[in-house]
C-alpha cells in the first residue's frame, strides 16, 4: 500500500513539474499521460493496453462509486474491497475485447459486470452466513440496485473526475468552477472570493467542463 | 469593462465550448470570454456543457472527497492487485568525468588519416580499429605499414603515460616482455613510442578471451579446463624461467586462439596476454614501491595484495583462482568491492571445487586447494610441476558416481511396495550434460505422469534404486551453463528417492548471492524470466547474445538469448527515469553503444558477465514525452520521433555528445503515438499518428535519406494510411496494419503510391514482420503466424495465447524466436520458430505468494502462470503437481492445519487437493468459495464488517471435500481483505485470545477474540505511518510493526504501559512486506526491498541484514523454526536456512500438528 502512495505522489509531481504555470491545454501531452490528454477520453484510453497510466485513473474514477454500491448493499470494507477488486479485474481482462461500440454501450456494460459481480457476492453470503446487520431482502432488491445506480452513476463520476482534474488546472481555475458548479454559488460571490472577474468564474468554469467532458466522454455523455 | 470586438455568435460559442474550433478562433474567443461575463455565461449553459452543469449541481447524495481515508486505500489495495511495482528510483549517477573514451584522447596524438577506413597513424602503424580499451591503455588493430603486417597495438593513455616515470615502466615491462618466444605467450614484434605516446605492437589473434569464454560457457568442460590450465602453467612456466613474472593472470588475460575445430580439446592453443604487469625479478625498480597495488584482486596472491615482493608463486596463485573459476563457475574469492576481495584473499578459505562441482576429481580439487594456499610455502613449488599434475589428471580415468548420491537415495521412508527403476544413460552420475534435461516420469504404462525440467544450474542424480516408473531424459537445446547431474524419483512413495540437489553455486551468473551461500537451500521457480511489470519494448543486441527488455516503471531487465536466465546490468550512469520504453533505446550497429534519449553510453560486459553501460555524453534532455527512433546503418545518425506533437528529430550521434541537426514538424498537428515500426536498414519509417484533426489514427510513412549532403534529409512518401498499429517489412516494400479496433487489418504494398493493397485481414492488432522477411505475425484473439509464400501470405500457424488482444511481438534478429509478452502477467512467453509447428519454450511460472504445510513437509506456490505444491522430504523440494494457470493468478495457498489438504485459487476457481497419497489429488467441486484453512480445522472467511467466520468442512465418503451449512463468527473489527493480500488473515493466532487489526487512522489494535473483539491496545507508528506489516509473538506478549518507509516499532505488551522497542536499520527500510518473530519471540525478520533484517528487538539492534537480488513480496517461517521461504520479485521463491535462528526455534506454543511433530525436513 505505502508503494502505490508513494507513486501517486510522484506521478502527481511528475505531471505537476511538466505542467507549466498557467497552461491548461499542455501541448506536451502524449500517449500515457492521464492529466494531459486533450482529446482522447478515458475510455479510449483504457482500452489501449500500454497505458497504465489511464488504467490507474479509472480506478481512481469509479472506487468511489463502486464502493457506494458496496455501502448500498451494506457490504464491509473487506467485502467491498472484494467486490471492487472483482469488478476492475473482470473489466481489465474484457476490456481489450469490448472493442469500440456506440456510444452508452460501455456504461451500460459496465453496469452489468458490477451488478453481476454483486449478485455473485451476495449468493456467496448467504451461502455461509446471515449475520443480524444483514438483511436479505434488501439484497435481493436488485431493481433497488438499479436504481441506485441510475440515479447517482453520472453525478458521482462527475464530481470524482473534476476532483482528480483539481491538479491539473490552476487552483483560482478549478476553484471557480467547483463553487460556482458544484456547490452552485453565485458568480459574483466566487468572483470576489477569488479575486478575479465574473467573466472568468463563468470562463474557467467552462474551461474546466470542456476538458472534463472530453475525459468522460462515453462514459456518461 | 468592454471589449472592442464583438460577442461571438451563439452558434460560435457552442463551437468553442465543445472544442472543435481551430486554435486561433478558439485563444481569440477565449480572450474575448474573459473579458465578457454575458459571452462567458452562455458558454456554460449552452448545450455542450449543460449537461454537466446540471449534473454536478444535483443534489449530493453522497460526497467521495478523495481525501477520505477508506477510498484511498482501497484504490491503493486495487492497484496493488493488479501487476505493479513500482521500485524505488536509482538515482542518476554523472560518471560524465570519466566518460573521455580512449579514441578521443588519443585524438590529438594521432597523425591525421591518410586513407579511408583508417582511424589515423601512430609511428609506422596505420590504425583501424579500437580493439578495447581499459584505464590505462587501449589496444587497437593496426597495420605494420612496411611490412604490412596486421597487429594489436598496444597503446598507453596520454594521461597514464603522463604521470612521472609511467612511460618508462610500460616499456620497460614491455622490453621484458618481447624477450619472451613460447607458443603460450604472444609474441611482441616492436616496443616503441611515437609522439609521446608508448606502445607495443604485438601479434594479432583470432579468437576470444577466457573471460568471454567463461562468460558464454561456465563452468566448462573439465577436459578443457584441464588443458587451458595446463597450457597457462607451461606458458608461465617458461616466463618464470626468464625472472619474469606476470602479476596478471586472470581470463581476461588468457586467449583462446581460433583454431579449425574449436570445440575440440586437442585444438586448444592458449597465449597469456599482456604482460604489462610483469617486470624482472632482478631489476627492482623503485616506480612500483609506491605502494600501489597492481593487479586484479580477485586473482590476486595475498603476499601480492599486501605489497609484498612475489615470485613465480604468486603467479600459481592467479592460476589457482582461474581454474577455480574455470571447474566451478565461481570466483574463489567473490565480491564486488576491491577492499572486500583484498580481505577475503587475506582471511577466507574458499570452499573446495569439488563441493561445488562433484564433477571435479578430488585430485584435481587438492591441486587448486593446494594453489590458493595463502602461505606461498605451501603451494607448488614451479609452474612446470603444476603442469605437469594437470597433464597427469587429464590422463586418469573418468570417476564414477558421487558416493553422496547413494546415500541420499536412502534418506526417507521406503515403502515394501518399492520397485526399482534405473535411467541406463544417466547411470553413471558423472555425465557432463550440456543439455536442457527433462525428467520425463511415466507410469507403468508408459503413459506420462510428470514431467519436470531441471532448473537452470540444477543438479540430478540419478538415485541407483528408483521405482518402476521410467523416466526419460529428453534433451533440447544447449544452456549456457552448468553441468546437470542426474535425479530422479517418483511419485507417491518412493518420493525420497529423488533427491534433487540444487547447488547454489550454480545458480545463474545474475544472480549472484552476497550472503553465505550454505543458507540457500533451494531455488524453486524458473529463474528463466523477470518480467514483472509487462515488457514493452524488447531491445537485441546485435552482437551479443542478450536483450534489453523496458517496461513503463520499472528498471529494464536484461536475458540471455540462449536460454533465458536474466543477466544482471549495472548502469550506475544511466538516468533510470530516462531508460524506459519509449525512451528511444538504441544500440549501435556494432552494439558498442547504447543511445537513448538521456545520452550515448559505451555498453560493456564485466568480467563476470555483467552488462556494463558508461555515460559517454549527455544529450539535452528534451522535453518527450515518449519517444522511438531509428539510426542509421552506420550508426552515425539518429531519427528520434516523439512529442511534442509529431516532430521528427535529426540527431549526429556519431561523436559522444549527440547533436541535434534538424527537425522535421508533422504538417499538422499531429501526435505521434507508440510503436513505429522502420525498415531494417532505417531507410523507411512507419509512425502511427493521431491526426489531431480528424481524430483518427492513421500511418506516416517517411523516407530517409541518410547518405544526403548535410546529413539525412526526410520525406514524406505518399499519404497518410488508415492505421494505428502498424508493421513494416524488413525491405520496406510491405505494410501491414489495422485500426485500433482491429478494422482495417491489411497488407500494402507500399513499393507504389497510392499503396496497393494486397490482403485483408479479419481482425488484428499489434504485428511485426520477421527480420528475415519471412514470418508476419499478428496479435489476434490468438496470435496468428503468416509465412510468405510465393503466392503470398499463407496462415501458417495460430498460437494459443492468454489474454486476448493484449501483448507484444518481437522476432530475435535471426527470426528463430517469437517473444510475446504477455501484457498482463507480464511474462515473457518464447516459441521456436524453426519447429513445425512453433514450440513454445520456457513458460515462465512467477511464484507470488507462498505457505509451508504445518508439518513442514509441503510447500505450496501460487502466482502468475501457475500453482504448484513440492514436498520437502529429502534434501530439495520435489514438485509434485504444476497446475499452469492460464489466467490472470492463481491465488493463496492454503494448508488445513492437520497438512493433508491444501487449497488455492486457480483462475478464479477454487480447489483442494488431498496431499495424503503423496500425489496431490483434487477432492474439490467447482462451485466453492474462497477457501483459507483456519487453526480450527474450518476454513476462514472474512465477512460482515470485518468478522472472521468459520465454516467447517469434511471430507464425504468419496472424499471429496466439502463445506457444512453452519458458521461460527470468531472475530470481529476490519480483518481485511480475504484474498489477494495474505497478511491481516495471518495476524490471527492459533488458539490464541488475542489478534491483531488496523484501523483507518493506521493504529494498529490489539483486539481481545473472547471479548469480542475488545481492543486491548492502541498504537501509532511514528509520523502517523500507517504499519504496513505487523505481527504478534506466538506467546501474544510481543507486537512488532514496520511503517512503509523507517524504521519499525516492538512493543512488549507485557508491561503497563507497554514498553516501545525501536528497530532502526542503518540503511533506511523500505517497502517492507512481511515481518516473522522467531519461536522463542527474541529476534524479528522483516523482509523489505532490499533483503530481509533480522533484528534484536530487546538490544533494539540488528543483528545482520541478508541482501538479496531484489524485493520480497511474502516471507514465511518453515515450521522447524530453521528455515524460512520468501517469495520475489523474480518471480522464484528461495529457502533459506538462516543460522542465527538456530538459537531461537522455541516451538510454537500451540501446536496444531494433530500429534505429527514438525520436523526438521531441509538440510541442515
Amino acid at each position: 500500500m505505502p508503494q502505490v502512495q508513494l507513486s501517486a505522489t510522484q506521478l502527481v509531481k511528475s505531471y505537476t513539474a511538466l505542467a507549466p504555470t498557467g497552461s491548461v491545454f499542455l501541448k506536451c501531452d502524449f500517449f500515457s499521460t492521464p492529466m494531459l490528454s486533450t482529446s482522447v477520453s478515458l475510455l479510449e484510453r483504457i482500452k489501449i493496453p500500454e497505458d497504465h497510466a489511464a488504467w490507474e485513473r479509472f480506478v481512481h474514477l469509479y472506487t468511489p462509486f463502486l464502493d457506494q454500491i458496496a455501502q448500498y448493499l451494506r457490504l464491509d470494507e473487506a467485502e467491498a474491497a472484494d467486490l471492487l477488486q472483482d469488478v476492475f479485474l473482470h473489466l481489465m481482462h474484457k476490456l481489450p475485447e469490448f472493442t469500440y461500440q456506440p456510444t452508452g454501450s460501455f456504461r451500460g456494460w459496465l453496469k452489468t459486470v458490477t451488478i453481476n459481480k454483486c449478485r455473485e457476492r451476495l449468493r456467496q453470503r448467504r451461502g455461509t452466513v446471515d449475520l443480524n446487520n444483514v438483511d436479505p431482502n434488501h439484497l435481493a432488491d436488485e431493481d433497488g440496485l438499479n436504481a441506485f445506480w441510475d440515479s447517482h452513476h453520472a453525478r458521482e463520476v462527475t464530481v470524482r473526475a473534476l476532483r482528480l482534474m483539481q491538479t491539473e488546472f490552476q487552483e483560482k481555475t478549478w476553484q471557480a468552477c467547483w463553487q460556482h458548479i458544484v456547490e452552485d454559488r453565485p458568480a459574483a460571490e466566487v468572483a470576489e472570493q477569488l479575486g478575479i472577474s465574473v467573466a472568468a468564474v463563468y470562463t474557467y468554469s467552462s474551461r474546466v467542463l470542456k476538458r472534463l467532458r472530453q475525459e468522460l466522454r462515453d462514459l456518461i455523455d | 469593462m468592454s471589449d472592442s470586438r464583438t460577442c461571438p455568435s451563439a452558434r460560435e460559442l457552442q463551437h468553442a465550448a465543445a472544442g472543435e474550433l481551430p486554435d486561433e478562433i478558439a485563444a481569440r474567443i477565449d480572450a474575448h470570454l474573459m473579458e465578457c461575463a454575458a459571452c462567458a455565461q452562455q458558454t456554460l449553459t449552452c448545450g455542450q456543457l449543460d449537461t454537466y452543469v446540471q449534473l454536478l449541481r444535483q443534489p449530493q447524495a453522497v460526497d467521495s472527497d478523495p481525501a477520505d481515508e477508506r477510498i484511498r486505500e482501497l484504490i491503493s489495495r486495487l492497484l496493488k492487485a493488479a501487476p505493479q511495482v513500482h521500485p524505488t528510483r536509482l538515482t542518476h549517477n554523472d560518471q560524465a568525468a570519466s566518460a573521455e573514451t580512449l579514441e578521443e584522447e588519443l585524438s590529438g596524438l594521432l597523425q591525421p588519416e591518410k586513407e579511408a577506413g583508417q582511424l589515423g597513424r601512430l609511428g609506422e602503424y596505420r590504425i583501424l580499429k579500437v580493439l578495447g580499451a581499459g584505464g590505462m591503455g587501449g589496444v587497437f588493430l593496426a597495420e605494420d605499414s612496411q611490412l604490412r603486417r596486421r597487429v594489436a597495438l598496444k597503446v598507453m593513455r596520454p594521461r597514464a603515460a603522463a604521470a612521472p616515470g609511467a612511460a618508462e615502466r610500460f616499456l620497460r615491462e614491455a622490453r621484458a616482455a618481447a624477450a619472451l618466444r613460447h607458443p603460450r605467450i604472444i609474441t611482441i614484434y616492436q616496443v616503441g613510442q611515437a609522439a609521446e605516446v608508448p606502445f607495443l605492437a604485438m601479434e594479432f589473434l583470432e579468437g576470444e578471451t577466457l573471460e568471454e569464454r567463461l562468460i558464454r560457457q561456465s563452468p566448462l568442460p573439465l577436459p578443457d579446463a584441464l588443458e587451458i590450465g595446463r597450457q597457462i602453467a607451461e606458458g608461465l612456466s617458461a616466463a618464470h624461467a626468464k625472472g619474469l613474472i606476470h602479476r596478471d593472470i586472470k581470463p581476461a588475460n588468457i586467449w583462446l586462439e581460433k583454431t579449425q575445430s574449436a570445440n575440440r580439446t586437442d585444438s586448444l592453443a592458449i597465449k597469456i596476454l599482456d604482460f604489462g604487469l610483469a617486470r624482472s625479478t632482478e631489476v627492482e625498480s623503485q616506480l612500483t614501491h609506491s605502494g600501489m597495488i597492481l593487479g586484479t584482486p580477485s586473482y590476486m596472491a595475498p603476499e601480492q595484495a599486501g605489497g609484498e615482493d612475489v615470485d613465480g608463486r604468486a603467479d600459481l596463485f592467479s592460476l589457482g583462482c582461474v581454474l577455480y573459476r574455470m571447474t566451478t563457475g565461481k570466483l574463489p574469492f567473490p565480491g564486488t568491492k576491491p577492499m572486500e576481495i583484498l580481505k577475503a584473499l587475506a582471511t577466507v578459505t574458499p570452499a573446495s571445487p569439488k563441493a561445488l562441482n562433484p564433477v571435479i576429481p578430488n585430485t584435481l580439487s587438492d591441486l587448486i586447494d593446494q594453489l590458493l594456499a595463502k602461505d606461498r610455502q605451501h603451494r607448488l613449488a614451479s609452474a612446470e610441476e603444476v603442469a605437469q599434475r594437470l597433464a597427469g589428471i587429464a590422463a586418469e580415468p573418468p570417476r564414477s558416481a558421487p558416493e553422496s548420491t547413494a546415500a541420499d537415495a536412502g534418506d526417507g521412508p521406503r515403502g515394501p511396495h518399492r520397485k526399482r527403476w534405473m535411467l541406463a544413460s544417466m547411470a553413471s552420475a558423472a555425465v557432463m550434460l550440456l543439455a536442457v534435461v527433462w525428467i520425463v516420469i511415466k507410469d507403468k504404462d508408459g503413459h506420462e505422469v510428470a514431467r519436470h525440467q531441471l532448473p537452470e544450474g540444477g543438479q540430478a542424480v540419478i538415485s541407483k534404486e528408483v521405482d518402476a516408473f521410467a523416466p526419460e531424459a529428453v534433451s533440447g537445446k544447449a544452456p549456457a551453463s552448468a553441468a546437470h547431474l542426474a535425479t530422479a524419483g517418483a511419485e507417491s512413495g518412493i518420493a525420497a528417492a529423488m533427491s534433487l540437489r540444487l547447488d547454489p553455486q550454480l545458480i545463474p551468473q545474475s544472480e549472484r548471492f552476497d550472503w553465505q551461500p550454505q543458507e540457500l537451500v533451494a531455488v524453486l521457480g524458473t529463474h528463466r524470466m523477470h518480467a514483472w511489470e509487462a515488457v514493452n519494448s524488447l531491445l537485441f543486441h546485435p552482437r551479443g547474445d542478450f536483450v534489453i527488455g523496458f517496461t513503463e516503471s520499472t528498471p529494464p531487465q536484461a536475458w540471455s538469448t540462449l536460454d533465458w536466465t536474466p543477466i544482471s546490468m549495472s548502469s550506475e550512469s544511466l538516468d533510470h527515469s530516462e531508460f524506459r520504453s519509449g525512451s528511444c533505446n538504441l544500440f549501435s550497429p556494432d552494439g558498442a553503444w547504447m543511445v537513448c534519449r538521456s545520452g550515448k553510453y559505451a555498453v560493456e560486459r564485466g568480467s563476470d558477465g555483467q552488462i556494463a553501460f558508461r555515460l559517454l555524453g549527455k544529450m539535452p534532455v528534451p522535453k518527450f514525452w515518449k519517444c522511438e527512433g531509428v539510426l542509421s546503418p552506420d550508426g552515425h545518425w539518429m531519427v528520434m520521433a516523439g512529442d511534442p506533437i509529431g516532430v521528427l528529430e535529426v540527431w549526429d550521434v556519431s561523436e559522444n555528445v549527440p547533436r541535434l541537426v534538424r527537425k522535421y514538424d508533422y504538417p499538422t498537428q499531429d501526435k505521434q503515438v507508440p510503436f513505429i515500426s522502420s525498415s531494417a536498414d532505417g531507410r523507411r519509417i512507419a509512425i502511427p499518428v493521431l491526426n489531431a484533426t480528424s481524430n483518427i489514427h492513421e500511418i506516416v510513412l517517411w523516407d530517409i535519406d541518410w547518405d544526403g549532403i548535410d546529413g539525412p534529409q526526410l520525406k514524406r512518401f505518399g499519404e497518410p494510411i488508415p492505421g494505428r498499429y502498424v508493421a513494416l517489412s524488413p525491405d520496406g516494400q510491405r505494410l501491414s496494419c489495422s485500426q485500433i479496433d482491429g478494422t482495417m487489418s491489411r497488407l500494402l504494398d507500399v513499393s507504389v503510391s497510392p499503396p496497393r493493397v494486397e490482403r485483408e485481414f479479419d481482425s488484428g492488432g499489434l504485428r511485426r514482420f520477421s527480420p528475415d522477411g519471412n514470418w508476419l505475425a499478428i496479435s489476434e484473439d490468438d496470435v496468428v503466424i503468416y509465412r510468405k509464400t510465393p503466392s503470398g501470405w499463407d496462415e501458417h500457424f495460430r498460437l494459443p495465447t492468454l489474454d486476448g488482444q493484449n501483448r507484444r511481438l518481437w522476432f530475435s534478429p535471426e527470426s528463430k524466436s517469437l517473444i510475446i509478452g504477455d501484457f498482463y502477467s507480464g511474462a515473457l512467453h518464447v516459441w521456436d520458430m524453426t519447429t513445425n509447428p512453433p514450440a513454445q519454450r520456457h513458460p515462465a511460472p512467477q511464484y507470488r505468494e507462498i505457505a509451508f504445510s504445518p508439518n513442514g513437509h509441503w510447500l505450496a506456490a501460487s502466482g502468475a502462470g501457475s500453482f504448484a505444491t513440492w514436498k520437502l522430504d529429502s534434501n530439495q523440494p520435489k514438485l509434485a503437481v504444476e497446475i499452469p494457470s492460464k489466467a490472470y493468478f492463481a491465488h493463496g495457498p492454503s494448508f488445513s492445519p492437520d497438512s493433508r489438504l491444501v487449497a488455492a485459487d486457480i483462475s478464479g476457481r477454487k480447489r483442494v487437493w488431498n496431499l495424503e497419497s503423496g500425489t496431490p489429488n483434487q477432492v474439490s467441486n467447482e462451485d466453492l468459495s474462497f477457501i483459507r484453512f483456519a487453526p480450527e480445522g474450518a476454513s476462514v472467511q472474512s465477512i460482515a464488517n470485518g468478522a472472521v467466520v468459520l465454516q467447517p468442512w469434511e471430507l464425504t465418503g468419496q472424499g471429496r471435500f466439502k463445506l457444512k451449512d453452519e458458521t461460527t463468527v470468531l472475530a470481529t473489527g476490519g480483518i481485511g481483505f480475504s484474498h489477494g493480500i495474505s497478511q491481516p488473515l495471518q495476524s490471527i493466532r492459533p488458539k490464541r485470545d488475542r489478534y491483531l487489526t488496523i484501523d483507518k487512522t493506521g493504529s494498529l489494535h490489539v483486539r481481545s477474540l473472547k471479548e469480542a473483539g475488545l481492543s486491548l491496545f492502541q498504537f501509532q507508528l511514528p509520523d502517523q505511518q500507517p504499519p504496513a506489516t505487523f505481527t504478534l509473538s506466538n506467546d501474544d506478549n510481543l507486537l512488532v510493526a514496520f511503517p512503509g518507509v523507517g524504521d519499525g516499532r516492538a512493543w512488549d505488551l507485557t508491561e503497563t504501559p507497554p514498553r516501545e522497542y525501536q528497530l532502526k536499520s542503518p540503511k533506511t527500510l523500505q517497502n517492507p512486506t512481511c515481518c516473522l518473530l522467531t519461536g522463542d519471540g527474541n529476534l524479528c525478520l522483516v523482509a523489505h526491498s532490499r533483503g530481509i533484517d533480522i533484528f534484536d528487538w530487546s538490544k533494539e539492534k540488528l543483528v545482520r541484514r541478508i541482501p538479496y537480488p531484489g524485493p520480497i513480496l511474502q516471507m514465511i517461517s518453515h515450521p522447524d523454526g530453521l528455515h524460512v521461504a520468501t517469495a520475489n520479485f523474480n518471480g522464484t521463491i528461495y529457502i533459506l536456512r538462516i543460522p542465527e535462528l538456530a538459537e531461537h526455534t522455541a516451538k510454537p506454543l500451540d501446536s496444531h500438528m494433530n500429534g505429527e511433530t514438525s520436523s526438521s525436513v531441509l538440510p541442515d
